[in-house]
């Protein structure tokens, strides 16, 4: 019942309630009294005792104490005081932090930022950090909650660019070698040969094969109708001649280049089943932030060291 | 006798005259074996010999200059003759070194077994030399308990700030650091072994980042939940510098101040809000949320109801006015003093609303 537009039953002892929206809320507003504290969470409690939650969790949109300041967020900074977010990484158990991404701040919503990482192993964990800079200074590293772990892992061979990823999972296989520089010598008067290192060259080399399907994740298929165009478009990308990752199920990663022309096709056992090969080349240290920035996978040179 | 002996270039560095130290050669001789050497050190401003020995030895390629021999500040040349049975060589081409006292060299702000409660630490180093010579350069390497070396930092040139961040250091381990130096003559120096155990809290599992693995892509995807946001209080539209008491509260009795958090959050439909204060005025809302359309009113209020026995009791209701208004009222509390901390939870789920009040019977000082 609606009387001059009130629900008259409206009180908390009333049989039923009218319902109201006052939907996406984005202004809060105090005034006329003293303030100690406000909480805000997309979670709903139907019971209190008086208890105002004090860590933060994923459903905190607002939790401001008023302590000699006005931050309601979970930082106490704004775009104001922050030129950029800088996302660092390792292994863990290793030591040293190296940046993989910075993210410059304009404005606050530059704070709601997401970015993917194609440079793990697979069955290896990674820690990662968010750290504030102001016109370069780096802050805090080991503010309230500023690190994650994560296990990466995946399965089949990964071919990565800067933002580009070929994906094989089917038929898959891959055989190394390692080559360096050695060149034997069987000299006039001697049994034996002399074996004579010279020059640095040590890298490893790659043979490679597997079946580049487009895999469907809302589907959990193949989507095998479409395989030739995708097989051309990984083809156009193994032969851009730009640096890439190699990645492997099984841990192995690295820099390469595609070498050996060509890269073939065998009769597959179905006839969109057809195997891609090739043959890859390591031409860097994909842990090296200095290869990875020289090779233009990351754009960020915060911690590339040229001293010799 | 051929061969005439060359003095090693690391005898340019620095000595301590109050330590013994040796003087080195190399020395290619056709005889199958040097029998001793002399050792001539001359005062490099007056010429004079200061310390000469003949020394017998047959192995070793070098002079032990014995401590309190030579003076420190002063700068000294050396040569070294090779004797060889009856013959001696002629002399080694002099080089020039400096003498002076051993500097103090040492962290300022670590003791041994020191505590560390964070994953970082900057670590400041104390370097000091009565001769007045200058630190070169210096480094710091960090070693785990069984003192292998873990890390090792670039080496710093800027000697006027010395001191450099150690970062990324495990929970509930112990370390080693130790800092090495060299002074602008070149004696090396070193500080002791210094053990640190690290124990710090654990982050929570809330992070500012979440992290998810994509099985299918090979990728792992970084997604940030950092929330920032900062409140403005405004005086008739124009924005103020906050008044808090005790440092810990925000006083907005003037009625022609308000508080506001505007942008960068946005809540979509359920949630939970929970407010503490004091002072508030008597049918006056505290808080207001609004959608720049619609608004849901907090209003704190009095009165003696059935429900509270007659007896004046204090509540909060709320009022939740689109095209139509929703009114709800909380549970009765005792009325609180000025000063006497009071609150409220205002949750919303699929638009139905419910309020409670609290009060915490604290009282705030210097109000």
């Amino acid at each position: 019942m609606i009387i001059l537009g009130k629900a008259a039953c409206g009180d908390t002892n009333s049989m039923m309630t009218t319902t109201t929206a006052v939907e996406n809320i984005n202004l809060i507003q105090l005034s006329k009294g003293v303030f100690d504290e406000i909480f805000l969470s997309t979670k709903v409690y139907t019971t209190w005792d008086g208890s105002i939650p004090e860590e933060w969790d994923f459903d905190t949109k607002i939790h401001a104490l008023f302590q000699e300041s006005l931050f309601g967020g979970n930082v106490d900074f704004t775009a104001e005081s922050v030129s950029s977010i800088l996302i660092k990484k390792r292994r863990v158990g290793e030591l040293q932090w190296k940046t993989f991404f910075e993210i410059p701040i304009n404005s606050n919503d530059d704070f709601n930022f997401m970015r993917n990482d194609f440079y793990n192993r697979s069955g290896e964990e990674y820690q990662y950090s968010v750290i504030p800079t102001l016109n370069g200074i780096e802050g805090d590293y080991s503010s309230n909650h500023n690190t994650s772990t994560i296990l990466s892992k995946f399965d089949g061979i990964v071919l990565v660019e800067k933002d580009v990823a070929y994906h094989a999972i089917l038929n898959v296989s891959i055989s190394e070698k390692r080559n360096f520089a050695v060149s034997v010598l069987e000299p006039k008067g001697r049994k034996k040969a002399i074996a004579v290192y010279n020059g640095d060259t040590n890298y490893r080399e790659y043979d490679v094969e597997g079946t580049f399907v487009k895999f469907d994740e809302e589907h959990c298929n193949f989507d095998f109708t479409n395989s030739r165009a995708f097989r051309e478009e990984v083809d156009d990308f193994l032969t851009n001649r730009k640096p890439k990752i190699l990645k492997y199920a099984d841990g192995r990663m690295a820099m390469v280049c595609i070498v050996d022309s060509p890269i073939s096709h065998s009769n597959g056992d179905h006839i969109y089943s057809i195997p891609t090969s090739f043959t890859a080349a390591e031409i860097g240290d994909c842990e090296s932030i200095n290869d990875l920035y020289d090779n233009n996978f990351i754009d960020i040179d915060r911690d590339v060291d040229r001293s010799i | 006798m051929n061969g005439v002996p060359v003095l090693y270039s690391s005898t340019r560095n620095s000595k301590d005259a109050n330590l013994d130290f040796k003087i080195t050669y190399t020395w290619n001789g056709n005889n199958p074996q040097q029998t001793g050497n002399i050792i001539t050190i001359y005062n490099n401003e007056t010429n004079e010999v200061a310390y000469t020995a003949t020394q017998s030895n047959y192995y070793k390629l070098e002079c032990i200059v014995p401590a309190n021999t030579l003076i420190n500040g002063v700068l000294y040349k050396v040569t070294v003759n090779v004797i060889c049975g009856d013959e001696i060589s002629a002399p080694s081409e002099a080089l020039l070194f400096y003498c002076y006292t051993t500097p103090t060299f040492g962290f300022s702000n670590l003791t041994q077994d020191q505590l560390i409660q964070n994953d970082s630490y900057k670590v400041e180093l104390a370097y000091s030399q009565p001769e007045g010579e200058e630190l070169e350069d210096y480094y710091i390497s960090l070693y785990s308990s069984d003192k292998s070396v873990i890390f090792t930092s670039s080496v710093r040139y800027n000697t006027d700030d010395l001191s450099l961040s150690v970062s990324g250091l495990e929970n509930n381990t112990q370390y080693y650091l130790k800092a090495f130096g060299q002074t602008i003559t070149g004696m090396q120096i070193e500080t002791d072994f210094v053990l640190v155990s690290v124990r710090y809290l654990q982050p929570t599992i809330y992070s500012l980042i979440e992290l998810s693995n994509n099985y299918h892509g090979g990728y792992t995807t970084i997604k940030s939940n950092i929330i920032s946001l900062r409140a403005y209080v405004y005086q008739n539209d124009v924005e103020i510098e906050p008044t808090f008491i005790n440092g810990e509260l925000v006083d907005l009795r003037d009625p022609t101040q308000t508080l506001k958090f505007e942008d960068s959050f946005n809540i979509a439909k359920d949630f939970t809000l929970e407010l503490k204060g004091c002072s508030f005025v008597q049918n006056s809302a505290p808080l207001i949320l609004s959608n720049g359309k619609y608004n849901i009113y907090v209003y704190y209020r009095k009165g003696a109801f059935a429900g509270s026995e007659g007896k004046e009791k204090a509540y909060f209701e709320m009022k939740v006015v689109d095209e139509l208004t929703y009114v709800g009222i909380s549970n009765y509390i005792d009325i609180p003093a000025d000063n006497e901390l009071i609150g409220f939870m205002l949750s919303r789920r699929n638009n139905h609303y419910e309020i409670i009040a609290h009060n915490y019977k604290e009282v705030v000082e210097n109000l």
